[in-house]
């Protein structure tokens, strides 16, 4: 199936390369994939360049890690105490479909215009994903799972780990995939939009400075790095479910 | 209202003890009592003279279908008590494959049950719950979901494993020809709140199979039942139209 | 599914970054047998910048050369030189010299067609209580400009040269926005020092709420040199050569009509930008403006925008005579 998938991916960028050579796209705003792609390799081995790796994989895992704990952990509680459940969800629903990024500014003025502005607000946009689909799954749980393990005469912490988490890790992970998407959005969006931090600074100035090749080799770079994190995420799923 | 009144009911050692009643009766309330899994009520339940205060080691409960764990594939999913319990892997492994060999799963071990059919999945909640060898088997309906074909072949198969393990059953069931099939008595429940209306002892042979269902006795028995459960059940019948109402008027 | 989510939206902001693949064409003439322009240029409510397109519209001077004016408010610096390049503006105003030629080098269809401004013209300012009192306490601090490539930005890094020649730390310049965004962030610690241009802020200067740390005139020998220029799409102004000068006559005979009707200009400035401040306030710019300064040509200071562009790495190598050549293409000034 992955083949199938590189193979996309490379008769695209083939397509573009020709489109590009034969200039029916103008190579000013469309370098040939092939220059991208050796220039992410060059880049790759530049120490300044991969500090801004760094700071942008750091903050990524910063915001998502901070989305992940305290949404779990909101969402739990919120499945436990159903007056509690009933009262917020609808709050935190409301807050999800609204456009929250858009408070960016009182965070730069709370926070500083600095890596921990960018983070919060990743973590704040994505724990409410995290939230509703903890809760939404830990309340699907079935009745009967529960019984095999209260008939088994299992603990608390027995009942949690090896019937409630598992059963509900199918729902809980693709909130955390909404999350993470979020995080990385949020995060190369804002470092582009504030021009601080690491790669989407990068992006922005290699737009900024119309250097087409450093920056399609810079998305197609952010592009991976969000594959990897999908990829980590799914690897973590199944951990979970032993 | 309770779920159930007066209820007084024995089941000896070996016995297979099916409950029938309308819909509604307190059949499963009676079943999570016996589990231990329902407390907070009046009144005793004993394994052997000890009281009941909670779920009991002697007692398996079999649920529905539903119940297998589709993390988990067939033989972890019937290894799963044994692990909980720590029972060594190699011990464990060898119960399980016992236990599936007897349904008939053997082939199906490292199967999800994602990609068993429903009376598959079944067989493996029966398993496991065997594989804790319990001397007492609680099932609520647990052929419910299943096609009448399925549910005639495992009934069977059950009846044949409990003589087998000499096992004590209670089997709770809205079908009144599995629960004379396989019982040696069978309860029925009055409409709400639930008492014992009849207990109908089922004469046909101990060695048992489904041909039965064509015989006069058979046919006379299930009459003898549902005589007794078509008066509780239009009682119910009542019962509920009477609350629809209610709740309209509200 | 997700992950191609947010791929689909980092290759938008990419794309929009650097959009529109379609060369424009010979504009048509609108329906009163106009021609139209397409305008960009930063901050409009600032005197370089908006003041000239507002007045040249309010007294009818394009509609009276056969011009129909749009125009387009760009984030400042590079952002106006990506209107021009991807043929949504015919005509940038007022945009970084090093800007066009860092762009040019990367091979945007441009041509430096007049000078816009000669000189620096900005200011930074901090709070009274910041400590910041001249230039050399910009040392190591977070200073604001509008967008990469901006005479704001050219201003921080040339400052940082000075400041590095004196063996203190360089400023880390911090890209804010305009000089409102810039107020408001000084105001909330995100930087030490923001930039504007007279007379923004220089009233608050004058009560005490702010003070002035530093000022382009002390940043760099910039007095002689076309700091911003005007620029065009190369494609359009081989098609449109006298559109091309109707405007930059147009726009050289406003600003005469400015300096001679400094209070007529200063109540359409202040209508048309919907500004606050008082006509008052905002004549004072004609004490930090001469006409001198705003003049299309000569474009002096070639040599400086030249170096400046590859030392502070807007071009990665730089130009030969005959790309200067290309690039400064001053055949479309009108004759005077």
């Amino acid at each position: 199936m992955w083949i199938v998938r590189i193979a996309v991916i490379v008769v695209f960028l083939v397509l573009v390369e020709i489109a590009v050579r034969t200039e029916l796209i103008n190579p000013f705003f469309v370098p040939r994939p092939s220059e991208a792609v050796a220039r992410m390799g060059t880049r790759l081995t530049d120490g300044e360049f991969l500090g801004l790796v760094a700071v942008t994989l750091g903050e990524t895992f910063a915001g998502f890690a901070l989305a992940a704990v305290v949404g779990m952990v909101v969402g739990f509680l919120l499945w436990r105490s159903r007056s509690l459940g009933d009262a917020f969800e609808p709050l935190v629903a409301a807050l999800f479909s609204s456009p929250i990024v858009l408070l960016y500014p009182i965070f730069l003025v709370i926070l500083g215009r600095n890596s921990t502005a960018i983070v919060a607000l990743a973590a704040v946009f994505a724990v409410l994903p995290t939230i509703l689909f903890t809760k939404q799954a830990l309340s699907a749980v079935s009745r009967t799972m529960l019984n095999v393990g209260r008939s088994l005469n299992l603990s608390a912490w027995s009942n949690f780990r090896h019937i409630l988490l598992p059963a509900a890790a199918p729902t809980i992970f693709t909130g955390l995939r909404i999350a993470l998407t979020y995080v990385l959005i949020v995060v190369v969006a804002m470092e582009y939009i504030l021009q601080i931090g690491g790669l989407g600074r990068f992006v922005s100035e290699s737009s900024l400075l119309f250097r087409a090749t450093d920056l399609y080799a810079s998305v197609g770079l952010i592009v991976i790095i969000s594959a990897a994190f999908i990829w980590a995420i799914n690897r973590l799923e199944k951990l979970v479910q032993r | 209202m309770s779920a159930l009144q007066h209820i007084d009911l024995d089941v000896r050692k070996g016995e297979f003890v099916s409950v029938v009643g309308p819909s509604g009766c307190g059949k499963s309330t009676l079943l999570s009592t016996v589990s231990g899994l329902l407390t907070g009520f009046d009144g005793r339940i004993t394994v052997r003279g000890d009281e009941i205060k909670g779920p009991h080691p002697d007692v398996g409960v079999v649920f529905q279908e539903e119940s297998t764990f589709p993390w988990r594939n067939v033989l972890k999913n019937v290894e799963f008590g044994l692990e909980m319990r720590g029972v060594s892997k190699e011990e464990r492994r060898r119960k399980a494959m016992e236990i599936l060999t007897m349904v008939g799963l053997e082939d199906f071990a490292k199967s999800y049950p994602g990609h068993l059919s429903g009376g598959m999945k079944q067989r493996v909640a029966i398993a496991r719950t065997l594989v804790m060898e319990p001397s007492i088997l609680l099932m609520d309906e647990p052929f419910g979901a299943l096609d009448e074909q399925t549910r005639i072949i495992l009934g069977e198969e059950l009846l044949r494993i409990q003589r087998a393990l000499d096992q004590t059953v209670l089997l709770i069931t809205h079908n009144i020809q599995e629960a004379i099939l396989l019982s040696d008595r069978v309860v029925v429940l009055s409409a709400r709140p639930g008492r014992i209306k009849a207990i109908v002892d089922i004469k046909l042979p101990k060695q048992r199979d489904s041909t039965l269902l064509a015989t006069d006795e058979f046919a006379g028995l299930v009459g003898q039942v549902w005589s007794v459960l078509r008066e509780e059940s239009l009682r119910a019948f009542a019962q509920e139209q009477n609350n629809d109402e209610e709740t309209t008027h509200a | 599914m997700r992950k191609t989510l947010a791929t689909m939206t980092l290759l938008t902001t990419a794309s929009v970054a650097v959009a529109g693949c379609s060369a424009p064409g010979g504009n048509e003439p609108t329906e009163e047998g106009e021609t139209q322009v397409n305008l960009a240029f930063s901050n409009p409510t600032i005197f370089t910048t908006g003041l000239p397109y507002y007045v040249a519209t309010a007294q009818g001077f394009y509609e009276e050369a056969g011009l129909s004016v749009d125009a387009t408010f760009t984030g400042g610096g590079s952002e106006t030189v990506q209107a021009v390049v991807s043929g949504s503006a015919d005509i940038g105003t007022e945009t970084s010299g090093a800007a066009a030629i860092g762009a040019y080098t990367s091979g945007a269809p441009i041509d430096i067609i007049a000078a816009s401004t000669t000189g620096l013209d900005l200011q930074w300012f901090a709070e009274p209580d910041s400590g910041l009192e001249n230039r050399a306490d910009l040392a190591g601090k977070r200073m604001g400009y509008s967008s990469t490539g901006s005479s704001s930005h050219i201003g921080i890094l040339a400052l940082s040269e000075l400041l590095e020649a004196e063996g203190l730390a360089p400023a880390q310049p911090e890209s804010i926005g305009g000089p409102p965004d810039n107020l408001t962030a000084v105001q909330t610690d995100q930087i030490d020092a923001g930039w504007t241009q007279p007379p923004f802020f220089l009233d608050r200067v004058a009560n005490g709420e702010l003070v002035l740390v530093a000022d382009g005139a002390e940043i760099g020998d910039y007095a002689d040199v076309a700091m911003r220029v005007i620029i065009g799409n190369e494609t359009w102004l081989e098609e449109n050569p006298e559109t091309a000068t109707t405007f930059l006559e147009v726009h050289d005979r406003t600003w005469d009509w400015i300096f001679d009707n400094p209070e007529e200009a200063a109540t359409i400035w202040k209508e048309a930008a919907d500004l606050e401040l008082s006509e008052e306030v905002l004549l004072t710019s004609f004490d930090y403006y001469d006409r001198e300064e705003l003049r299309i040509a000569p474009l002096d200071g070639r040599d400086v925008l030249l170096d400046d562009a590859v030392e502070f790495g807007f071009a990665e190598q730089p130009l030969t005579d005959e790309e200067v050549n290309d690039l400064f293409n001053l055949s479309y000034l009108p004759e005077s």
